[in-house]
C-alpha cells in the first residue's frame, strides 16, 4: 500500500526531485566552482592582505580580462564552433585603445570625450573584425577552427601595423576608473563582471538569440529544420564574439596602461581552457558562461598562488597544464568511480 | 596491332588524367605557381642549389606534419608538436655530451612516444577534447624543456646528424632523402593498410567506427604516439641542420604544420585528405615565406599576407555543404 504524502512532504519531494536534476545537469559547472572555492581559499590563505581592501580587488583585476575574453570564447563553443582570434582581437583592440587615446583626447577636445571616442572607435573595430570572422565562416562555409586562425594572423598583422612596439599613452583617469575603485570600496572589475553575468549573458541567455544559440549547438541541422535562421544567428555569435574581445582589449588597456600587439597570444587558448573547465563542451549546446567565469578565476588565481608558493617560473606552465588535465579529469573519474560502485553493489 | 597500341595509349590517358584531376593536384599545381612567381621576384631563385634548400627547409615541416595529419585525420589535433620538437632537440644536444649520441637518439624517440602516448590516453580514456588535452601537454612540455635545460641548452648536434641534414648524396640532399623515405611510410599506412582505413573511418565518423568494431582507442593512441615521434624527429632534423637547440624552437612550426595539413587538402573535421596533400602544403608556406622575405615586408605585412593566402587557399577548396531542408 503506498503511503499517503501530506502535501508538504509532496512538495519536499519535488523539491528534492528539482534539485537532482539541477545537480545532474551542471555537474561540470559544480565541479568547477568546487575547484574555484578550494583555489579562492588557498589564495586567500597565501595573501596576507587578502581580507583588507586590497584582497578582492587584486583577484578581479587579474581575472577580468581573460573572465571577458571566456565570454566571447563561450557564445562561440555554444554553437560548436571556436574562435582562435580571441587573443588577436584582444591585442589588435588594445593597441588601437592605447594608440589612439591620447590623440583623441586632443581630436575631441577634453580627456573624457577622447576616451570615450577611443572606446566606441575601438568596440567599433571589434565588432567589425567579429563580424568578418563571421561572414567567411558562414557564407564560403568553412571550419570555424581554420578560418579563426587565418583571421588571427591577419589581425595581428594589423595590430603590429599600428603599433610596431609595445607602448602607448593612456590616461591615468581611464586606469583608475577600470582598474581601481568606485567610491573608494568596490573594485571596478567587480562592477564590470557583474554587468556582463546580469546586465549580458543572463538577458542574451533567455533571448531568442540565446536559444537558437544552444539549439544550433545541440545539432546544426535539427536547428535548421526548426526554423531557426542559423547564418545569422553564427554572424551574431562571431560578431559579438569581437565585441566581447575588444572589451576584454579595453581592461587589459587599463591594467597595462599600455598596448603590446603581441602580449595577447595567451588569452585565445586560456579562454578556451576557462570555458572548458567550466563545463561547455567544446561540442557544443551544452553549458554557459557562468561555469566559464569559474574557469577564468580558477586560471588567474592558481597562477597567483604558484608565485605565491615561489615555484620557479620554469615550472608555472607545466603545473597550469597538469591542473588543467586534472581538473577536466575529475568529471571522468567521478563516472569511473560510479561504474565501480554500481558494478560492486 | 594498332588497336593494341590504342588502347594502351587511352589506358595511360586516362590513367593520367585521374591524377591530374584530383584534388592534391590543385595544391601542386599552386605550389608550382608561386614557386615560380618567388622565382620571378628573385632570379636566383631558379637554380638547382635553391630548390634543394628549399625543400630541406620545407622538410622540417613536412616531417612534423606528418604526425599532424594523421592526427586532423582521425578529426583531433596536435598543439603540442612545437614543444615535442623542442624537447627532442634539447635532449638531443645535452645526451650526446654525457650519454653519447646513440643513447641520445634512442632516449628522443622513446620520449617522442611517450609524449604522444600520454596525449593519445589523455584524449580516449580521460575523454578531454584532442585541442585541450595536447594544449596541456604543450604547457608540460614547456616546463619540462625549461627545467631540463635549466634555461640554457647545452651540447651541439653530433657530427652524423649534421651531415644528414646539410650533405648529399647522389646529388640530391640527404635530408630530402628522410622526408621521402618517412613520407612513402605514412602514405602507404593510410593508403594500404588496415589502420590507414581505421584511420579515415575514426574521422568520418567515430561512433560508427566503433560500432563497426575498429577498437578507436588503440588507433588513436597510436596516431598521436607518431605524431609526438614525428615531432622530436623533426626536432632532430633541425638540431642537425642549425647545430644547435634554443628554447622554443618549435614555436614558428605549430601553426604552420596546422596550415600546412589544410592547404593539403585535408579537412579539419578528419575523414578526409591524406598526407600527399600536405608535402605540397608545407612547401607552399615555405616559399610563401620565402617570398615575404624577398618583398621584404615588415612583420605586420608578413603576417597579414601569411593570414590572406591561407584563407584565399581555403575558400578556392570550399567544401562546405548548404543546409537544405
Amino acid at each position: 500500500m503506498r503511503r499517503l504524502e501530506s502535501l508538504r512532504g509532496k512538495r519536499m519531494a519535488v523539491k528534492r526531485k528539482k534539485t537532482t536534476i539541477f545537480i545532474r545537469r551542471n555537474r561540470d559547472t559544480l565541479i568547477a566552482y568546487g575547484i574555484m572555492l578550494v583555489v579562492l581559499v588557498l589564495f586567500a590563505a597565501n595573501q596576507n592582505d587578502f581580507f583588507t581592501r586590497y584582497g578582492p580587488q587584486s583577484i578581479f583585476n587579474q581575472m577580468i580580462t581573460l573572465a571577458i575574453a571566456a565570454l566571447a570564447q563561450t557564445l562561440v563553443v555554444l554553437t560548436s564552433g571556436i574562435d582562435l582570434s580571441v587573443g588577436a582581437m584582444i591585442g589588435l583592440t588594445n593597441s588601437i585603445a592605447a594608440t589612439i587615446m591620447d590623440p583623441m583626447a586632443q581630436f575631441a577636445g577634453g580627456k573624457l570625450a577622447g576616451v570615450l571616442l577611443t572606446m566606441v572607435i575601438v568596440l567599433a573595430t571589434g565588432a567589425l573584425a567579429g563580424f568578418l570572422n563571421g561572414l567567411i565562416i558562414v557564407f564560403f562555409r568553412l571550419q570555424p577552427i581554420i578560418v579563426t586562425l587565418a583571421t588571427a594572423s591577419v589581425f595581428t598583422g594589423i595590430a603590429l601595423y599600428i603599433r610596431p612596439t609595445p607602448g602607448g599613452k593612456v590616461p591615468y583617469e581611464y586606469t583608475q576608473f577600470f582598474a581601481g575603485r568606485l567610491f573608494g570600496y568596490i573594485p571596478s572589475s567587480a562592477v564590470v563582471l557583474a554587468f556582463f553575468i546580469f546586465a549580458v549573458w543572463i538577458p542574451l541567455r533567455r533571448s531568442r538569440l540565446g536559444q537558437s544559440i544552444y539549439a544550433i549547438g545541440g545539432g546544426e541541422y535539427s536547428a535548421f529544420v526548426t526554423g531557426i535562421d542559423v547564418n545569422r544567428t553564427k554572424l551574431w555569435v562571431y560578431t559579438l564574439s569581437g565585441l566581447f574581445s575588444a572589451c576584454a582589449g579595453l581592461l587589459l588597456t587599463a591594467q597595462t596602461a599600455s598596448g603590446d600587439p603581441l602580449g595577447s597570444e595567451l588569452f585565445t587558448l586560456n579562454s578556451i581552457a576557462a570555458v572548458v573547465l567550466g563545463g561547455t563542451a567544446l561540442t557544443g549546446g551544452k553549458g554557459g558562461y557562468v561555469g566559464s567565469v569559474a574557469g577564468a578565476v580558477i586560471l588567474s588565481l592558481v597562477l597567483g598562488l604558484l608565485i605565491f608558493w615561489g615555484v620557479p617560473s620554469f615550472y608555472q606552465n607545466g603545473v597550469q597544464g597538469i591542473i588543467l588535465i586534472l581538473a577536466l579529469s575529475v568529471g571522468v573519474l567521478q563516472k569511473l568511480w560510479k561504474k565501480r560502485k554500481a558494478i560492486t553493489d | 596491332m594498332k588497336n593494341r597500341d590504342a588502347n594502351q595509349s587511352s589506358v595511360f590517358m586516362s590513367r593520367l588524367k585521374a591524377i591530374l584531376g584530383a584534388p592534391v593536384a590543385k595544391v601542386y599545381l599552386m605550389m608550382l605557381l608561386l614557386y615560380v612567381a618567388s622565382g620571378l621576384l628573385e632570379p636566383n631563385y631558379f637554380s638547382y642549389g635553391h630548390i634543394m634548400q628549399l625543400l630541406v627547409m620545407a622538410s622540417f615541416l613536412g616531417i612534423l606534419a606528418m604526425g599532424q595529419t594523421l592526427v586532423i585525420l582521425t578529426g583531433g589535433i596536435d598543439l603540442s608538436v612545437s614543444y615535442a620538437l623542442n624537447l627532442g632537440a634539447v635532449i638531443m644536444t645535452q645526451m650526446t655530451i654525457e650519454q653519447g649520441s646513440l643513447a641520445a637518439v634512442v632516449t628522443v624517440i622513446i620520449v617522442g612516444l611517450l609524449i604522444g602516448t600520454l596525449n593519445g590516453l589523455g584524449i580516449t580514456y580521460l575523454n578531454i577534447h584532442p585541442l585541450v588535452m595536447t594544449l596541456a601537454m604543450s604547457s608540460i612540455l614547456k616546463s619540462v624543456t625549461y627545467v631540463y635545460t635549466g634555461g640554457t641548452p647545452k651540447g651541439t648536434a653530433p657530427d652524423w646528424l649534421r651531415t644528414i641534414a646539410t650533405e648529399s648524396f647522389l646529388g640530391v640532399k640527404i635530408a630530402i632523402w628522410v622526408w621521402l623515405a618517412l613520407s612513402v611510410f605514412v602514405i602507404v599506412l593510410l593508403t594500404k593498410t588496415t589502420i590507414g582505413r581505421k584511420i579515415y573511418a575514426i574521422g568520418n565518423n567515430n561512433t560508427v567506427s566503433l560500432l563497426s568494431g575498429i577498437k578507436n582507442n588503440r588507433v588513436l593512441v597510436l596516431v598521436y604516439a607518431l605524431s609526438g615521434l614525428f615531432a622530436v624527429l623533426s626536432g632532430l632534423m633541425i638540431t642537425g641542420f642549425s647545430g644547435l637547440s634554443y628554447l622554443g624552437m618549435g614555436d614558428i612550426y605549430l601553426l604552420p604544420s596546422i596550415a600546412a595539413v589544410v592547404i593539403g587538402g585535408t579537412s579539419i573535421l578528419g575523414g578526409r585528405g591524406g598526407y600527399t596533400g600536405t608535402i605540397a602544403g608545407a612547401v607552399i608556406i615555405y616559399v610563401l615565406m620565402t617570398i615575404l622575405t624577398i618583398l621584404d615586408l615588415k612583420d605586420a605585412g608578413r603576417q597579414i599576407i601569411y593570414g590572406l593566402v591561407i584563407l584565399f587557399v581555403l575558400i578556392l577548396y570550399g567544401n562546405g555543404k548548404k543546409l537544405r531542408a
